[in-house]
């Protein structure tokens, strides 16, 4: 890992304060069809986002598309360590930068302009600086990669607003 | 005799009406509080989806083996490292050929000893560089059979989370007919909206693969 990996992984660290993650609603709002949420579930339960099983969330990135804006703020800065410190051989950038995408304004796609619009305002303004600094870091260690390149796009079209960290 | 017979079977038919519909309203109440397929109130269209389910999880989860292709440019990269090991062995192949020449037309034994240790460097080499080549040729292969196998299983994976998303879209298609009682009514109006508002989650995590199966047909060798 270089500098400048270590430099954005602290800033998350110090973006996302370590916190009990309250599970019981993580797929009340968008993911009761989700066919994994149970178990995802059971993974958060009782743990902070530090202390989850990487291994796990990694394989269930898919659980992104479907959790409520409060848990998936709460488990995002472990999928943003994830990104950085695995790169592309996991398979978190992928979902993680779908999920990032502001929503184009005919398609409404990811997640949607209501579900990025909340997910947006439940985040602090050095979070919001933390996932921008994540973003850019990502998509110039993989230029020309689908996912290095999609990382780009999100951070140009929407996150590079936040890179000062004000409260936007 | 003849009314009595129509009004028993009549009764029959509304007891057995609204013995169906407690039913029927059980399984959606079941549902609406479920999670995953049981959220479905259909019997038929629970199982299908559990069925869909247990292969997508196979394939989607590497069960079935690999579904990363890891960042696109690894495939060429070997294949230009392979050709770079190609290009040393020929050079060096060209040197020991020069160097061998050089050697018959001496004369001098002093030079003729020093050319001799210069070849046996050079042979060494040049099994080094085979084994160079050996090795970068093993890791194309490798790399192939990771591209074929991630294809393989991507494509598998996102026929089955289609599968999946469908029974969910049959299910949403059957409660919008649904309107046996006021209280049935309202919850398959509930599930309806759900099953709606949760296509995207479904798609994103068809998206998700589907790109992932575009970077590794970038990465076919």
């Amino acid at each position: 890992m270089q500098p400048e990996d270590e430099t954005v992984l602290e800033q998350i660290r110090a973006a996302f304060p370590s916190f009990e993650i309250s599970s019981d609603d993580a797929f009340t709002s968008w993911g009761r069809t989700y066919l994994d949420g149970d178990e995802y579930r059971a993974a958060l339960k009782g743990k902070h986002w530090d202390q989850l099983d990487t291994t796990y969330i990694a394989l269930r990135s898919d659980a992104l598309g479907f959790l409520s804006t409060r848990t998936l703020v709460a488990v995002l800065p472990a999928y943003l360590i994830a990104l950085i410190e695995h790169g592309t051989a996991s398979q978190v950038p992928g979902m993680l930068t779908l999920v990032l995408a502001p929503p184009n304004r005919e398609t409404d796609d990811g997640l949607g302009k209501k579900r990025f619009g909340e997910f947006i305002e439940a985040m602090t303004g050095p979070q919001r600086a933390a996932v921008a600094a994540a973003l850019l870091r990502f998509g110039e260690r993989y230029p020309g990669t689908l996912v290095g390149d999609a990382a780009r796009a999100a951070f140009d079209g929407h996150w590079k607003a936040y890179m000062s960290g004000a409260d936007a | 005799m003849g009314v009595s017979k129509w009004m028993i079977a009549s009764v029959v038919v509304l007891a057995s009406s609204s013995m169906a519909f407690a039913d029927k309203l059980d399984d959606f109440k079941r549902a609406a509080g479920e999670t995953g397929c049981k959220s479905i109130p259909y019997s038929d269209l629970q199982d299908n989806c559990s069925r869909q389910g247990e292969p997508m999880h196979d394939y989607c989860d590497a069960k079935k083996g690999p579904v990363t292709c890891d960042r696109e440019g690894i495939s060429r990269d070997l294949t230009n490292n392979l050709e770079k090991e190609k290009r040393n062995l020929d050079e060096l192949k060209k040197k020991r050929s020069d160097v061998d020449d050089k050697k018959s037309r001496s004369s001098d034994d002093n030079e003729k000893n020093k050319l001799q240790a210069e070849l046996e460097q050079l042979d060494k080499d040049i099994y080094a560089a085979g084994k160079a080549i050996d090795a970068a040729k093993d890791a194309i292969d490798k790399r192939r059979v990771l591209v074929n196998d991630s294809i393989y299983n991507l494509d598998k994976c996102i026929d089955y989370r289609k599968a999946v998303m469908n029974t969910f879209g049959y299910a949403q298609d059957k409660v919008r007919g649904e309107n046996d009682t006021p209280e049935i009514t309202e919850l398959a109006r509930k599930l309806r909206d759900m099953y709606e508002e949760e296509k995207r989650g479904h798609n994103l995590a068809i998206t998700y693969k589907e790109n992932a199966l575009a970077t590794c047909k970038k990465e076919t060798l």
